[in-house]
């Protein structure tokens, strides 16, 4: 320890300025981010939201049935995006600069990386918001930003990453706390899953295909996706509620052990539950039996944050009724309990079956990111704003809220309205799960279709957009009065006096040698090499490794109980050590990715397809399928028919024929239907039907109609769609799009640019002269001509015309006969199966 | 709690009661409680599950694979779904219909079909639209005798028919099964007065 009998001291000034201003940031996009969110949560009771109700609003002024960049299949990745990335990114980094200058008893490293991480993060949020509703997207949910935005990203991350190690190596605290391990795998973490999931090849300034197509893109998106709340939503936060929470009731942190093992436990194990949201797909099925498994064994260690945050308030819970900082850490670090109780319960497959594609996942989601992100945010906001702004207008002469009684009134009303959000989406859910697989008593019918189980969501819905209301008004209350604080206050930087003389005990060289020389660090790692060896090995020998996988666990208890002090100075000087302590970081939350991706992108490709195998896009279909992404149809549209009967009864007919004119089977979707998918589309809500056999199950008119008109089809919530019939499809975009798509690995015989753009102009003459000559209601601009053969030339080249032909093609597969290579078997343990298939 | 950060804090002798560590962190203390039994148990039972499970269906086989078990309740389904449609065929012929179609109670249940599937293309009133051909009128394509058009709601258009603007009615069996497309035959015959009614 420092000891202050020590006369040389220095006075440190912290920045405070760079925690400022992400703070602020972090409010003015939370507010905009939550205003999307209830945007879009109407936009599902009433199609009118997505832009017709500019037309009442403007007394008839504006003339429209829908504005494009309005639409819920663009707003929902704003609202994603900026919940996540601006309104959580920044109060994550409002955090960690206050915190970990002050663990580390030291300015951050450099003011101007600190300026450039705010400038640059906050140039990002702007692109975002101006690209997602323009429709650039790599439609991949919470990866949708294009590849120029990506790579600002991952630098602007490195920037962070730079700012924050060399904090630590300046540091004059001996030993690291738990809040800087979690931020430690926040950063790491992150990085490794953004920049694995944003690989891609650019075909223009503002598109690019992902490097893995299919069911290895899915499982690479979820790994990304199920661990951004992991590592962007939970970690950093719970760093944030170990420096916050005893601060703020000033009372020690509950258990230093329990931090610890939750802390490894949490790292290693998250990583490997992504593929419980793929379950009953055509998701190999041992990634999904371990995604269902690993979210079991998760649900402990999330607790233990938990319990690490409610157990430090006792000998303070009377502060609870008087002090609005403890009232949201503590409903906040509840509401964490309740979601991380859910997400392991939805994981288990039979669970899943009612729970996937409905709005119990989006209700669930929300009590983790309004409750346990937002309502922490907000307890940091209020214990820091009169910290960071001085005005010494309390009774005692210190800091004070312009009015802590908004400060609990946001809490009563913020807290009913995620009640609310989340009840109204439990019922609303559950009812949708079960009315879309309710079936006659023989089991032969479904009993609903799909529009009546939307409608009969109306209520529930009405309920879910009320509490969203009442969610963002209390926040609303939280920037009135932080802002009304900052202006009765005035901006102080912080200040401390530390020892003179820096760096104690601490990073000696030889710290990289306690990854090696480190028993438990030994034992875990083997023990969890042959866990993976028993995953793999074929029969026999897997056993084999498990009992030695056991032994070995054996062995470890017994060394550790013999002389637990010894592993307990072990782990004290890994803390004292940021390196290694962050190359360990790296291999735990590593480990679990590599072992599912790796087999997957070895094993699950076209040439190794062995019943069905997807046929591939003309040049216009493939337009048309980019087209569905840019109008982010994926965000209602799954195209995944799960291994339900509900699914298969409802989705399962297929309409196509093989190349001997004979209907498809159909039935549930397999791997190889959509295998050269870039990006896949598999979907992760119905809000809308599925589409993975939609082709030629409706004619090239109805979805011309359709499109234009959906309340064709009475009751749909489906937004108009109508300036697909006047915009132009980009045909000279597509040879450059083939040739990615080629140098990718996707099979398409050798085209000449003439070739590729005859094929997409040919393919679209004909449908568009279908359409023409069953006399579609024409686009306004071709409604005076009068010769039927330049109408549907002009027609073919819209939108509308691509979107159909990829629609028709959609379930299009050819059956394997004669398989010439096989993957190798030790990438799949479901060969271990007796007669599986 | 008011430790001073800068003296380190005495172990408590007491061997269960809870120890505070000697670091302190910009003021924060740590205890070091032991790990609630309970939560322990939980992990410890996760883990086991996890390697019990992998065990049993990896190394054991007495678990169904996820195909073999969907395979075999859909073709138990597909069994149940002939059975129906053997059912209802030796139950239904023209005359079985047009009486359906007097009662009242039947033409009510092949309304309620018809207005949930049928009038986006045939429309409300049966006189059809762009997409769907009228039901009114004296035409029929595929045969006017109600168990014509039994078939096509069963069936939907003929493969080799040109459809209707170039538009072929899909087949519904699997969507309304035979009951209800025998229903909405008889509501139609109800309505639409250009019926096949001779035998």
């Amino acid at each position: 320890m420092n000891t202050s009998t020590n006369a040389a001291t220095t006075t440190i000034v912290y920045d405070d300025k760079t925690v400022r201003r992400f703070m602020i940031a972090s409010i003015i996009f939370g507010l905009v981010g939550m205003l999307v969110g209830v945007i879009a949560a109407f936009q599902l009771n009433f199609w009118q939201m997505n832009g017709k109700f500019l037309e009442y609003i403007t007394f008839g002024a504006f003339k429209s049935e829908g504005v494009s960049f309005l639409t819920f299949g663009r707003l929902r990745p704003l609202h994603t995006n900026a919940a996540i990335f601006a309104f959580v990114g920044n109060m994550m980094f409002a955090g960690v600069y206050y915190s970990t200058q002050r663990l580390c008893k030291c300015r951050t490293a450099s003011d101007f990386l600190s300026g450039l991480h705010f400038w640059g993060w906050q140039l990002i949020i702007v692109a975002a918001a101006i690209t997602l509703p323009a429709g650039l997207t790599r439609g991949k949910e919470y990866a949708e930003l294009i590849w120029p935005i990506n790579i600002a990203v991952a630098l602007i991350w490195v920037v962070f990453a730079i700012n924050f190690f060399w904090t630590l190596a300046k540091r004059r605290e001996p030993n690291l706390y738990v809040a800087i391990w979690f931020y430690i795998a926040t950063i790491i973490t992150v990085a490794m899953l953004y920049i694995v999931n944003h690989l891609s090849f650019p075909t223009s300034l503002t598109h690019s295909y992902p490097v893995f197509a299919g069911v290895q893109d899915a499982l690479v998106q979820w790994w990304y996706g199920h661990n951004a709340v992991a590592f962007f939503l939970t970690t950093p936060i719970l760093g944030i509620m170990y420096y916050f929470m005893p601060k703020a009731a000033g009372r020690p942190v509950y258990s230093y052990r329990l931090s610890i093992i939750h802390f490894w436990a949490l790292v290693f194990i998250y990583i490997w539950a992504g593929p419980h949201h793929l379950l009953n797909t055509a998701l190999p099925n041992w990634l999904q039996t371990l995604g269902m498994l690993f979210s079991l064994m998760l649900w402990a260690p999330s607790w233990g944050g938990m319990l690490n945050g409610l157990l430090t308030l006792r000998g303070a819970w009377d502060k609870l009724r008087t002090d609005p900082v403890i009232k949201f850490f503590a409903a906040g670090v509840t509401f964490y309990g309740m979601a991380t109780f859910e997400g392991p319960l939805m994981s288990i497959k039979a669970i899943n079956q009612l729970s996937h594609y409905t709005d119990w996942t989006i209700g669930h989601v929300h009590s983790g990111t309004l409750g346990w992100n937002g309502f922490m945010a907000a307890g940091m906001f209020y214990w820091m704003a009169p910290r960071l702004w001085k005005n010494n207008k309390g009774t005692d002469g210190g800091s004070v809220l312009w009015r802590e009684s908004w400060a609990n009134m946001h809490f009563w009303i913020g807290t009913v309205g995620i009640l609310l959000y989340v009840a109204s989406m439990w019922v609303s859910g559950i009812m949708e799960g079960l009315m879309l697989s309710a079936t006659n008593e023989a089991g032969t019918t479904l009993r609903h279709d799909f529009v009546t189980v939307t409608q009969a969501k109306h209520v529930m819905l009405l309920f879910r957009g009320f509490g969203g209301l009442l969610y963002l008004a209390g926040f609303i209350m939280l920037a009135i009065n932080i802002f009304k604080t900052i202006r009765m206050s005035s901006p102080v930087e912080a200040s401390a006096e530390v020892p003179a003389d820096a760096s104690p005990e601490q990073d000696s060289a030889r710290g990289l040698g306690l990854i090696f020389r480190n028993d438990p660090v030994t034992y875990s790692f083997w023990v969890i090499i042959f866990v993976i060896l028993w995953l793999f090995l074929p029969d026999g020998m897997d056993i084999g490794a498990l009992i030695i996988a056991c032994g070995l666990s054996v062995q470890a208890i017994w060394i550790f109980t013999r002389n637990p002090g010894r592993w307990a100075e072990l782990y004290d000087s890994l803390e004292k050590n940021w390196v290694p302590f962050t190359v360990l970081v790296f291999i735990a939350a590593a480990l679990g990715g590599a072992v599912q991706i790796i087999p997957t992108v070895i094993a699950q490709k076209g040439e190794y397809m062995d019943d069905r195998r997807q046929i591939l896009y003309t040049p216009l279909e493939l337009a048309g399928r980019d087209l569905y992404i840019t109008e982010g149809c994926y965000n209602c549209h799954s195209q995944m028919i799960r291994m339900l009967e509900g699914d298969i009864l409802r989705y399962g007919k297929s309409e196509l024929t093989d190349k001997d004119n004979n209907k498809l089977d159909g039935g549930y979707s397999r791997i190889g239907e959509s295998i050269y998918n870039r990006p896949f589309q598999w979907g992760s809500k119905r809000t809308g039907p599925d589409l993975a056999r939609e082709g030629r199950v409706r004619s090239d008119v109805w979805h011309y109609n359709h499109m234009v008109d959906p309340r064709m089809n009475p009751g749909s919530i489906m937004p108009s769609y109508h300036w697909m019939i006047d915009k132009k499809t980009d045909i000279k975009a597509l040879p450059g799009k083939i040739a990615v798509l080629s140098k990718l690995g996707v099979p398409y015989e050798a085209m000449t640019e003439d070739v590729i753009e005859d094929n997409a102009k040919l393919q679209a003459l004909g449908i568009a002269r279908g359409l023409v000559a069953n006399e579609v209601v024409l686009p306004k601009d071709l409604e005076d001509m009068d010769d039927e053969a330049a109408i549907a030339s002009a027609l073919a080249e819209r939108q509308i015309v691509a979107l159909i032909a990829y629609l028709q093609k959609l379930g299009a597969y050819e059956n394997v006969e004669n398989k010439d290579v096989t993957a190798p078997s030790l990438t799949n343990p479901d060969n271990k199966h007796a007669e599986s298939e | 709690m008011s430790q001073d950060p800068n003296t380190t804090t005495p172990k408590p002798s007491v061997k269960d009661g809870p120890v505070l560590r000697d670091h302190v962190f910009d003021g924060i203390q740590e205890f070091d409680q032991k790990l609630p039994n309970w939560w322990l148990f939980t992990f410890y039972i996760a883990i086991v599950f996890f390697v019990g499970y992998w065990v049993v269906y990896y190394s054991t086989d007495s678990m169904q694979t996820p195909t073999q078990n969907i395979d075999a309740k859909m073709a138990a389904i597909e069994g149940k779904k002939k059975q129906e449609l053997v059912a209802m065929m030796d139950k239904l012929d023209d005359t079985v219909l047009l009486e359906w179609s007097t009662n009242q109670s039947i033409t009510d249940e092949g309304k309620a079909v018809y207005e949930q599937y049928c009038i986006a293309c045939h429309s409300p009133g049966l006189n059809g639209g762009v997409i769907g051909r009228s039901l009114i009128d004296e035409h029929w394509e595929y045969g006017g005798k109600p168990m014509d058009l039994f078939h096509l709601v069963l069936n939907g258009s003929p493969s080799d028919a040109k459809g209707f603007n170039g538009q072929k009615m899909q087949a519904w069996k699997d969507v309304l099964g035979p009951e209800k497309s025998a229903k909405v035959v008889a509501y139609v015959a109800s309505k639409a007065p250009h019926v096949d009614k001779t035998k």
